[in-house]
Parts: structure tokens; C-alpha cells; sequence
């Protein structure tokens, strides 16, 4: 009887240090928290790496800060936009520009479950997104806005919680430093040849350093110097000077 | 309706007071704040004013009783065919039928109240297995010092009820009231005691059938009202109205009486207006149409309800309104509800119409889009989008398929020139290109361009390209994203 708790005593440290991962409900800084909805893997394997879940979070407000529209910040949704589209509606609330139907359709993207949202002013498209939100019909919705109160990003939140679908918010990169409620928050800078993001905030350790995600559809020179040094502009003037009107539509 | 001939001229939502409505000098009906002031039915002018001076006397308007009490039926019959008109502004409906599907008597109790009171009436709800039974019940006021029980299912407590009950409830019983009181008779119960020859002989046969017929020994007969085979409401606003808002009051009432239409035949409603009234005579305006179409025939009170808000919500009134039509444009058959045992993931097409109509009807039609396939290759033609109500549900064939940027400008700009390069915030580079677009001479958009990709010192990338048909010249046009 003795020795056998003189054993267990012996072992017991070890088997305390053992154990802990094990739990469910501890907890440790360092390491990643469960996610308990659905996620949606993003198709870059760097990205899900650093996510928990590895993936998009379904049912919650996923914040990319952009430094500027036009950075590639689509290219990255490719793979998980294709992915939805296929089943389910893909809306766009308020959009900065034009989207282009062609470049959806050259991704894979099924444009017939695209849906453009284009409102006149920001109560308009946020009472949009959270009537999508609410019918719980739309698979992804995709909200453009530049000055979002905090009110209004927790009942963004609190309607994402209460459905299924995934809700990516794109907002000017100067926002970053504001609190949100957003689950997920990642910067996103420009790249050559790809797209440089930071994740801002996760649920898990801070994450220090920049990642270089390439896209492949990301219309990059491969030696950029060359290119500098071509003088195409010129050429092109030239060429465009001699035509003449008449001549140019025969 | 115990309070109908006061809530024809004002609804029970309007600022309480103390209200009087006379018919031939006599009080009709009180108001409560009046009745605790010591107004009582049957005094006259006068003596309304030296009780109550406040009080407030309106005349009786039976036009506008017998429509609000139409208005209440057309909206019952959501919850049964069999729907009469029974004396003392009282509503009689057949619900044996519809207890299984309202979820119970008392479930459907509830439903009933709560939408003639969302029609702006006070409503006090008898029930009984008898339908004389559930009439004089629903007509019983509230005794002092008594437990009020208007609502029984079974016969026994029916009759317990009814036996308490006095004789003056019964219209008939009234005739003979004094000879009633004479011989010493206070209630129903009383009177069924009496010798049936007897009473025969001295008083008259309606009042035997009608006891009879409320303790269930002869059968009834009713001759239920008959449904109207096109609907168009119409109701008077109780003042003009300035604000589109105000007039959700009368939307509602109006959109219930559809709602209780729809249902009693059966059928759904795709497409229908509502006209907003002005003023008529010498400087007549004409009306504003309210045009609401559907993508997909609902009956659905709460989902019509919210289409109408947000477009009244929209709306900028010309005029004040004084009155509202609501006409139906286009009916189709009711569907049933869908068969699957299990619900669809993401929800159903139905939900997803439902959505798209609640979005147009704030943002409008031009607001809500979807991509329409156009072969060209001038990518202002290329990338039309139209709106999802306009859409012909295409085939989306695959035709060309070019690599493009994900946005466009909805117009180019025109970028500055520096050393010899296009500037747009840093000198552009031009990564590759050019993709000649020559095309449009067979109409007015002739476009003749070189596109280049170019990236600035960020590396993000630009979509730009040079006019040709004009004078040189570098314009941006796309971004990508």
C-alpha cells in the first residue's frame, strides 16, 4: 500500500507536466486557442499555419486593414471565395470601385452567386450587411467601409456570431490601431509579386512577424530592373503619334 | 368589440381621455377615463356635462362601425373561413377546424386578440362550445367582487356559466324585463326553471330558441360571410397626415385585411400598391402609387409588413395624406409549405428572394446586382452588372475568359506625366502589356487602346493604358486587387 503511493509521489511532477496539454479548459499563452466554429481553410498554407483553426473563422467579424484598395487584398479571398461560391452567395457591400465580373470568372469565382450591394451612404450598406447577416442565406459578405464606429462594428459582430456565414470587413489601414471586437485582424501592406500581412490580432500569442504571401494571378516583372530601364513610353507616344484616326479602325 | 362605436372614430392606440359617444342624446359608449369620471351609457347631454365637464362628446358614426367592423372580419378570416357578423358589434367565428393548426385554443385566443388589437380595437374574447354560448359570454361585463370567466371548452361549465348570467344579456329576454323582475327572475338560470308551456305562452318563441340554442339543445345556423372575389381596402386617415411614417397604422390594418384575405382563398400575392390619397375637390392631386412587386408570391404578414415600412420609410410625401387604398395587382396560388424532412443548409431560395426584396425596397432596385454575362471586349460593356430584379435567369456560358484586374474605375483618370512616365503617386513601371482593344465602331463608344500593367513603388499593381484615338495619352483604369 505504502509503496505504492511512494511511486505515484515520485511521479506525480512529471505526469502534472504531461498532463496539462491535455486538458480542455486550460489554457496557455502560448499556445493557440481552440476555435469552436467552423473554419474555412484560406489556401495558403503560411496563413492557416499562423490562424487558429487554421483557417477563416465562420460566424465572426474578420477586420483586413488595407494600406490602399487595390493591393491584392482579393487575390487573397480567391481560394476561399471560389471555394463558397460554388454553393452558396458571395455579396459585396459597397465596394471602393467597379468589381470586374471577368476577373471573377477567370479565378473560378461562379458569378452567378455574386451579388453587388451598392448603397448611397454607410448606414445604408452596414443595415445591409446585417440584414444578410441575419437571413443567414448569404455564404460571404464582403463590407468596404472607411469610418466605422465602434457600435456599429459590435453589432456587426454580434449579428456574424448568430449566423453562417463568414464576414470580412475591409477598412483603411490607419484603423489599426483603434480597439474592435473583431476576432481577427490583419494588416495588409503591398508586395512585389504577392501581398505582406501582419496579423494584427488573433485569438493566441502575439504575432511578431510579417508574412510574404506570392499570388500567383499578381501581374509581377520578374526582374524589375530590366523593366526601369525600357523606355516604353516613349516608343508607345511615338507609335500612337503617326496613327491617324481614320487609319486606326480599318 | 365592446368599445367599437368610439374606436371607429378614434383607435385604441390614440392619447387616452375622457370620450363620450352619443346616439340620439344618449350616451352610447364611454371611454374608461370617462366612465371612472361617473359616465354612464344611457345619460344624457346634459348630464354628462355637469358630471364630467371634460368629456368629450362625438357623434355616432355608423359607416365607420360597419366598415372597421368588415376590416375586422376580412382580417379573421386568416384563422377561419366561418366568419359572421353577430348583433352588438360582435364578431362570431367557427374555430373547431383551425384549433389543431393555431397550436390550441389558447394559442389562437392569443392570435386573435393581439391582431384586432394591432387593428387599433379593444376586443374582449368569449369562447364556448356553443356559438350564441361564446357571444353572450363575450358580452358579460366585469362583476365586482367575481372571478370573470368568458372562455370555457366544455358544455358542463358552459352551462354554469350561462345559468349565472342575467336575463338582460338576452336581447330578447329584454322585452319582457319587467315581467321577468316581477316574478322574481335575475338570470339565465332562473328562466330555464320556469315551465317551458308556460313560458311559451307568455312570453314569445325567439326567446326559448335562443336559450336553446346557447345551451346547445337545437342546432345553429349561420350564414357565413361571403369572401369578395378582388380585394381593395380603403381607409380614411384620422387626420391628414404629413409624415410617410404615420402611416404605417393604417398600412398595418390594411395588410391585415389582405393577409386574412390571401389566406381564406388560398392564394398569394405577387405584386400590389398602395395609394396615398390627397387632397380631392377644387385643387385635387392626384394620388401617390406605392408600387411593391415580389419575387416570390408571399401571405406572410410580418415579411409585407417590412417591404411596405422601408419603402414608406423612403418615401417624401407632396401632400398630406387623408386617405389609403391598398389594391392587389397580381395573385397566384398559395404553394404548400416544402415537403424535406430535414432544412436546407444556408436557408432556402424563398429566404434568399425574401432578402433580396427587403434590399431593394430600402436601397433600391439599381442598388442590388448581379453580374450579366455581355461578349465584348471593351471592359466598360464587358463588366455590366444589372439588377437582380431585371435579371432573366441566363445560362452562364463560358465564353472568353481574359485574365483582368478585380476592380475598375467607373470612369478613368487621367494620369500626369513625369520624365516621360505615367505618375500616379510614384512614377509607374510597366511590367507587361500591351493588350490592344480595337473595338465599338458599330456604336458611339469607339474605344482603341493599349493596356499595360504597370506597378508603382509600393509594387501594387495598376491597370493602365494609352488612348489612341485621341490624342496620346495615359489613363488608369484598373487596380489589382
Amino acid at each position: 500500500m505504502l509503496s505504492i503511493q511512494q511511486h505515484g509521489g515520485l511521479t506525480a511532477q512529471a505526469a502534472v507536466s504531461a498532463a496539462i496539454p491535455e486538458f480542455q479548459g486550460v489554457w496557455r499563452a502560448n499556445q493557440m486557442a481552440v476555435c469552436r466554429t467552423a473554419t474555412c481553410s484560406t489556401g495558403f498554407d503560411s496563413i492557416d499555419a499562423e490562424l487558429p483553426g487554421s483557417g477563416w473563422p465562420r460566424s465572426a467579424l474578420i477586420e483586413l486593414l488595407l494600406q490602399q484598395s487595390g493591393i491584392g487584398e482579393m487575390q487573397l479571398l480567391k481560394p476561399v471565395l471560389t471555394r463558397l461560391s460554388a454553393t452558396q452567395k458571395v455579396v459585396l457591400v459597397q465596394p471602393p470601385y467597379l468589381p470586374q465580373a471577368m476577373a471573377c470568372k477567370s479565378w473560378g469565382i461562379h458569378t452567378e452567386n455574386l451579388l453587388w450591394i451598392k448603397t448611397a451612404g454607410a448606414a445604408d450598406a452596414l443595415w445591409a450587411t446585417e440584414q444578410i447577416l441575419k437571413n443567414g442565406c448569404g455564404g460571404a459578405v464582403i463590407l468596404w467601409q472607411t469610418n466605422v464606429r465602434n457600435e456599429a462594428l459590435r453589432r456587426l459582430h454580434l449579428a456574424a456570431q448568430a449566423t453562417d456565414t463568414w464576414l470580412w470587413l475591409m477598412r483603411p489601414l490607419a484603423a489599426r490601431m483603434d480597439s474592435s471586437p473583431a476576432q481577427l485582424r490583419i494588416a495588409l501592406r503591398p508586395a512585389a509579386g504577392g501581398i505582406s500581412l501582419k496579423i494584427v490580432k488573433r485569438r493566441g500569442p502575439l504575432s511578431g512577424q510579417r508574412l510574404f504571401i506570392p499570388l500567383a494571378t499578381m501581374p509581377a516583372s520578374p526582374h524589375p530592373s530590366e523593366q526601369q530601364n525600357a523606355p516604353v513610353v516613349v516608343r508607345a507616344r511615338a507609335v500612337a503619334g503617326t496613327r491617324s484616326d481614320t487609319s486606326l479602325l480599318v | 368589440m365592446p368599445l367599437l362605436a368610439l374606436e371607429a372614430i378614434r383607435p385604441c392606440w390614440s392619447e387616452p381621455g375622457c370620450y363620450a359617444v352619443l346616439q340620439q342624446g344618449q350616451v352610447l359608449v364611454a371611454s374608461h377615463e370617462a366612465i371612472r369620471c361617473g359616465v354612464r351609457c344611457g345619460m344624457r347631454t346634459g348630464g354628462v356635462s355637469a358630471i364630467a365637464p371634460a368629456t368629450v362628446m362625438l357623434d355616432r358614426n355608423i359607416d365607420k362601425e360597419s366598415l372597421a367592423q368588415d376590416a375586422i372580419a376580412m382580417a379573421l378570416l386568416q384563422f377561419t373561413p366561418e366568419v359572421v357578423h353577430a348583433p352588438d358589434c360582435c364578431i362570431v367565428l367557427d374555430v373547431s377546424a383551425s384549433l389543431t393548426l393555431f397550436g390550441g385554443p389558447h394559442a389562437l385566443c392569443r392570435l386573435i386578440t393581439t391582431s384586432v388589437q394591432r387593428l387599433g380595437f379593444t376586443v374582449q374574447l368569449g369562447a364556448a362550445p356553443t356559438a350564441t354560448g361564446a357571444w353572450l359570454l363575450a358580452r358579460r361585463w366585469r362583476e365586482k367582487s367575481r372571478l370573470l370567466r368568458r372562455r370555457t371548452l366544455t358544455m358542463k361549465t358552459l352551462t354554469r356559466l350561462l345559468n349565472r348570467l342575467p336575463c338582460n344579456i338576452l336581447p330578447e329576454a329584454l322585452v319582457h324585463a319587467e315581467w321577468l323582475t316581477g316574478i322574481g327572475v335575475d338570470t339565465l338560470g332562473d328562466i330555464r326553471k320556469l315551465p317551458r308551456a308556460g313560458l311559451l305562452r307568455r312570453t314569445d318563441r325567439h326567446l326559448l330558441e335562443q336559450l336553446d340554442r346557447a345551451y346547445g339543445q337545437i342546432p345553429e345556423l349561420f350564414e357565413w360571410i361571403s369572401i369578395p372575389a378582388t380585394f381593395s381596402a380603403r381607409m380614411e386617415t384620422f387626420d391628414r397626415i404629413e409624415h410617410a411614417d404615420a402611416l404605417m397604422f393604417g398600412a398595418t390594418r390594411l395588410i391585415l385585411q389582405l393577409t386574412g384575405w390571401l389566406v381564406s382563398l388560398h392564394k398569394a400575392v405577387n405584386a400590389f400598391e398602395l395609394l396615398l390619397e390627397h387632397e380631392r375637390g377644387r385643387c385635387a392631386i392626384a394620388p401617390t402609387v406605392i408600387e411593391i412587386g415580389l419575387a416570390e408570391p408571399a401571405w406572410h404578414e410580418p415579411h409585407l409588413l417590412r417591404l411596405l415600412q422601408e419603402r414608406l420609410a423612403r418615401l417624401e410625401l407632396i401632400a398630406p395624406v387623408i386617405a389609403i387604398r391598398l389594391e392587389v395587382r397580381k395573385l397566384t396560388a398559395m404553394l404548400p409549405p416544402t415537403t424535406s424532412l430535414f432544412p436546407e443548409p444556408g436557408g432556402t431560395p424563398a429566404d434568399w428572394n425574401r432578402l433580396l426584396e427587403l434590399l431593394i425596397a430600402r436601397i433600391g432596385k439599381d442598388g442590388v446586382l448581379t453580374p450579366a454575362c455581355v461578349h465584348d471586349y471593351r471592359p466598360e460593356v464587358c463588366n455590366s452588372w444589372v439588377p437582380v430584379a431585371d435579371q432573366i435567369n441566363k445560362k452562364n456560358d463560358d465564353g472568353l475568359i481574359v485574365e483582368r484586374p478585380f476592380w475598375i474605375l467607373a470612369k478613368p483618370i487621367a494620369l500626369l506625366m513625369r520624365d516621360e512616365r505615367p505618375f500616379y503617386g510614384s512614377p509607374l513601371i510597366l511590367v507587361r502589356g500591351p493588350e490592344r482593344i480595337e473595338a465599338g465602331w458599330w456604336d458611339a463608344q469607339t474605344t482603341a487602346r493599349d493596356y499595360f500593367v504597370a506597378q508603382d513603388a509600393n509594387a501594387s499593381c495598376y491597370w493602365i493604358f494609352l488612348e489612341r484615338s485621341r490624342e496620346p495619352c495615359w489613363y488608369l483604369h484598373g487596380l489589382y486587387a
